[in-house]
C-alpha cells in the first residue's frame, strides 16, 4: 500500500465529494449555500459533551439555525465541536471555557441550547434568561426541586422562553397516538394502566473513562466543582450532580404518563437500590408504581429502569379496555395499538382515515367443507401500526417546536411548568426508595 | 520477536458482533479504549440503520421525488464513500438496493419498514445517479419524476464505523497495534500485530479448504471479504438488481475498511477481467477472487 490509511479515506471521500458535485450523481441542480434570512437565529451551546453532539446534529438539520457560540470547560469536546462547526459546517463561532465569558461577550445570540449535567441546569438557564436569551434546556431541569423551581420563576419573571428537553412531546407519532388516537378517537376506551420501561445491558451501562491524556486538570475539576475525573464523565451516577438512571432515562416516559392520563400523580411507589455497581450513589435499579386520578377514575404505571440487562429495551404501553397503544422513540420498539376483539368496537374504519395503518394480510390459509372448524397454530392478536410517515428525528423537533416558538410565536411543547410537574414526578421515586414509604402527592406539590 | 499479549474484546452492533484485539499494554486500558471505539461504532449505527425511519438513512428513504433532506457530516462521508465505489467500479457497488434486498431476504423480525416484494418493482427504485448529493449544504435529495429508493449501507456501513472506530483508538488512545473487525468479513489492522510481522488473517470460507490462499498479512489496512456462504442472497447485482448466485468469493485489499468492504461486494458482482483492468487502475487496491471453472483464489 503507497498511501497512508487516513490519507487514502481523504482523498477517496474528496473524490466523491467531486463527483456528487460535479453531478455525476446528480442531475438536477442543487440550490446552494441558503442566504442569510431575517428569521435566521443565532444560537449557543452551552456544554458539548454527547447529548451536546446529537442536539447540534439536529439544530444543523434546521434551516437559519447559526452556531455563534459553545462553551465546554473540557478543551477535548470544546475544540472537537469547534472544528466541527467551524471547518465542517462553517459557521462563524467563538469558544469559551466558562458560561460567565460567554455571557459577557457574546451580544448578538438570540438563544442558547444546554445540555451540561442536571446540577448545573439551573445556574446556566438563569444566567442565559436574565442575559435576555431564550433557553432549550436539557432534561432533568434539575437534580433539586428548589433549583428547578427557580428556571420556572426565572423565565415568568424575564419573559423569555424555557423548553425543557423531554422530546416526546414534539414527536408526531407520539402526538398522534396520545392527542388523536387516545384523547380523541377513545381508541383504547378508559386507559386503566401504563407499562413503561427502559432496561440497558450491562456493557451499555458501564463507566465511561478517557485516555489520562486527555484527561481535565486536577485544578480545572476543582474549579468546575468535580472531585475526579470519572465522577465528571460519569456524573449521572452521583447525587451531586444527577439523578441516577430513574431520572435520565424514566423521566422521558413518566413524562409521558402525565401527558395521557390527563393529570399529575398522586402518589408513587417505589423499589430499587445500589445493587449491582457498588461505587455508585445512585440506584442502579428503581421499579415503581404511580397513581393517578382523572375523571375516569383511578389508573396506574409500572414503570421500570434496570442497567444490568437490557431485556425489552424501552418503549411505553398503555392499556385500555379495548386494546393497548405500544409505543416506543425507536418505532422498531413500539409502534402498534393491538385491539382486544372481545371488547372493542371495529377499528378499519381508522385505516380509512389514515388514523392506524392496515394490518398485514396473513398468509392465506386452506379451509375445509364440511367441518365445524380448522385446527391452527394460533394466531396473535392483531396489531394496526401507527402511520410510519410520522417518524422524525426524535430531537429536531422539539428544537424546531423551540425555534418557532421564537420565530413565530408557537405554543412550546414542554414549557417550564411542565418540566416542572414531571420533575416533581421523577425526583419522587428516588425519595420513595430512600425512604421506603409511599409519597403522596398533593396538587400544590406540582406549581412552582 | 517474543508475541505481545492481545487482549480481546467484543460488541454486539449492526446486526453482528464486532471485535478488537489489542496488542500489548494493560487490559483495564485496552478495555476501555475498546469501550470508546464500540461506543462510536454504536453511535454511527443509529445514524446509519435504515431500519429507524428517525435516522439519517431512514430519513433519506422516506423522500418522495424533488424532496430533500439534511444529513449528518458522517452519513454524507460515507455516502460519499460509497458513491466513489460506485463511479469506479462502474455501478457494480450501489447503495440503493435496499428494496431488492428486502425482496431477496428475510426480513427480521424488529424491521419496520414496508417491504417491497416485487422484484420488478424493487428493481426501480434502484440507481445512485437518482440521488442528488450536495456536500455544501449537507442534503440528499430525490430527483424529481423519481420512485422513492431505499438505500441499504450493509455493504459499506461496518467498514465506515470500523475506520471510524480506529480513529478514536489512534487520536483518543493512541493506540498503534490493533485488530478491528465486524462481523469477520471486515478487518482493519492497524500497526504491525502480536509478533511485529503483520496481523496474519487465515481467509475463512468455503475457500479455505482449497488449494490457493490460506492466509493474509496485514500491515495498516484493511481485508473484507463478500461470499455466499453466509448470507448469500444479501449481495444483489445492483447491474442486473438479481441476486449472486455464481457461487465465488471476492476479496478486497487497501488502505480504508469502508472502501475494502464496499470494493469486496463489488468484485463479486464484477468479471474477472473487470477486476483487473479495476486494480491496475488503482495503486492502493487489491482485489482476490475465484475464476469461473477454478477452485482457487487469484490476486491482483
Amino acid at each position: 500500500m503507497t498511501m497512508s490509511r487516513r490519507d487514502f479515506v481523504r482523498s477517496v471521500t474528496a473524490a466523491g465529494a467531486s463527483m456528487a458535485m460535479a453531478g455525476r450523481a446528480t442531475t438536477a441542480s442543487a440550490e446552494g449555500v441558503r442566504k442569510p434570512a431575517a428569521d435566521d437565529l443565532n444560537i449557543a451551546l452551552i456544554g458539548a459533551g454527547l447529548e451536546g453532539q446529537v442536539l447540534v446534529d439536529s439544530c444543523l438539520k434546521i434551516p437559519g439555525i447559526r452556531f455563534k457560540a459553545i462553551c465546554d470547560i473540557w478543551p477535548y469536546k470544546r475544540d472537537a465541536m469547534f472544528n466541527r462547526l467551524t471547518r465542517t459546517h462553517k459557521h462563524d463561532v467563538t469558544a469559551y471555557e466558562d458560561y460567565r465569558e460567554l455571557l459577557a461577550q457574546e451580544e448578538d445570540v438570540d438563544a442558547v441550547v444546554i445540555a451540561t449535567p442536571d446540577w448545573l441546569h439551573a445556574e446556566h438557564t438563569n444566567a442565559c434568561l436574565e442575559n435576555g436569551w431564550h433557553v432549550y434546556c436539557e432534561k432533568e431541569m434539575s437534580n433539586s426541586l428548589e433549583k428547578a423551581k427557580s428556571m420556572v420563576h426565572t423565565a415568568k419573571k424575564t419573559g423569555k422562553l424555557l423548553q425543557i428537553g423531554h422530546q416526546r412531546r414534539s414527536n408526531p407519532r407520539y402526538q398522534h397516538g396520545v392527542d388523536r388516537l387516545i384523547h380523541e378517537l377513545k381508541l383504547l376506551g378508559r386507559v386503566t394502566h401504563a407499562n413503561a420501561q427502559w432496561n440497558r445491558s450491562k456493557s451499555a451501562a458501564t463507566d465511561i473513562c478517557v485516555n489520562q491524556r486527555i484527561f481535565l486538570s486536577p485544578e480545572s475539576l476543582t474549579k468546575y466543582g468535580y472531585d475526579t475525573m470519572s465522577r465528571f464523565l460519569n456524573w449521572r451516577w452521583y447525587k451531586k450532580f444527577g439523578g441516577g438512571p430513574i431520572v435520565d432515562l424514566g423521566s422521558h416516559q413518566i413524562d409521558i404518563f402525565a401527558w395521557v392520563f390527563g393529570c399529575n400523580p398522586k402518589s408513587v411507589i417505589a423499589s430499587g437500590g445500589v445493587d449491582f455497581y457498588k461505587h455508585h450513589e445512585w440506584y442502579d435499579n428503581v421499579l415503581c408504581i404511580f397513581e393517578y386520578e382523572n375523571e375516569e377514575g383511578t389508573a396506574r404505571a409500572f414503570y421500570e429502569t434496570l442497567t444490568t440487562s437490557g431485556h425489552g429495551g424501552f418503549s411505553e404501553a398503555f392499556m385500555g379496555e379495548y386494546g393497548t397503544l405500544l409505543i416506543s422513540e425507536v418505532p422498531g420498539q413500539g409502534n402498534s395499538a393491538g385491539r382486544q376483539p372481545a371488547d372493542a368496537p371495529e377499528w378499519d374504519k381508522y385505516i380509512k382515515t389514515g388514523d392506524l395503518m392496515p394490518i398485514k394480510a396473513p398468509p392465506k390459509k386452506v379451509v375445509t367443507k364440511n367441518v365445524l372448524m380448522d385446527s391452527r397454530v394460533s394466531p396473535g392478536l392483531p396489531k394496526w401500526p401507527l402511520p410510519i410517515e410520522l417518524a422524525k428525528p426524535v430531537h429536531q423537533l422539539h428544537l424546531e417546536n423551540f425555534f418557532n416558538a421564537i420565530r413565530f410565536g408557537e405554543p412550546l411543547n414542554c414549557p417550564a411548568e411542565v418540566g416542572y410537574e414531571t420533575a416533581v414526578a421523577v425526583l419522587a421515586c428516588n425519595d420513595a426508595v430512600a425512604t421506603n414509604r409511599r409519597i403522596e402527592f398533593k396538587e400544590t406539590d406540582f406549581i412552582a | 520477536m517474543n508475541a505481545e499479549t492481545i487482549h480481546r474484546f467484543s460488541h454486539e452492533a449492526m446486526h453482528t458482533e464486532f471485535e478488537v484485539y489489542v496488542c500489548g499494554g494493560m487490559r483495564e486500558d485496552a478495555h476501555q479504549a475498546a469501550l470508546a471505539a464500540f461506543r462510536e461504532v454504536d453511535r454511527l449505527e443509529a445514524a446509519l440503520t435504515r431500519f429507524d425511519p428517525c435516522s439519517d438513512i431512514g430519513q433519506i428513504n422516506a423522500l418522495r421525488a424533488g424532496e430533500k433532506v439534511v444529513i449528518s457530516a458522517d452519513v454524507m462521508d460515507c455516502l460519499l464513500m460509497a458513491l466513489w465505489v460506485h463511479e469506479v467500479t462502474s455501478g457494480a457497488f450501489d447503495v440503493t438496493v435496499g428494496s431488492l434486498v428486502d425482496c431477496f431476504v428475510e426480513q427480521a423480525e424488529e424491521r419496520v419498514l414496508p417491504v417491497e416484494s416485487d422484484p420488478v418493482a424493487a428493481a426501480k427504485r434502484v440507481g445512485m445517479e437518482r440521488l442528488v448529493i450536495d456536500v455544501e449544504t449537507f442534503t440528499v435529495g430525490l430527483r424529481s419524476g423519481t420512485d422513492c429508493t431505499a438505500i441499504d449501507l450493509g455493504g459499506i456501513g461496518k467498514g465506515f464505523a470500523l475506520d471510524r472506530a480506529a480513529r478514536v483508538l489512534e487520536d483518543e488512545w493512541e493506540l498503534d497495534n490493533v485488530l478491528l473487525h465486524g462481523g469477520a468479513s471486515t478487518i482493519l489492522a492497524i500497526g504491525d500485530g502480536e509478533t511485529g510481522e503483520g496481523w496474519s488473517i487465515g481467509v475463512g470460507s468455503q475457500w479455505e479448504k482449497l488449494p490457493g490462499e490460506e492466509r493474509v498479512v496485514l500491515h495498516d489496512e484493511a481485508f473484507s471479504q463478500s461470499g455466499p456462504d453466509e448470507q448469500g442472497e444479501h449481495i444483489i447485482d445492483p447491474r442486473t438488481c438479481r441476486p449472486d448466485r455464481k457461487e465465488q468469493g471476492a476479496w478486497a485489499r487497501c488502505p480504508s475498511a469502508a472502501i475494502a468492504d464496499a470494493l469486496s461486494t463489488a468484485f463479486i458482482n464484477m468479471k474477472p477481467d473487470e477486476i483487473m483492468a479495476f486494480c491496475s487502475s488503482q495503486d492502493n487496491v487489491c482485489a482476490g477472487f475465484v475464476p469461473p471453472g477454478r477452485t482457487t483464489v487469484e490476486w491482483v
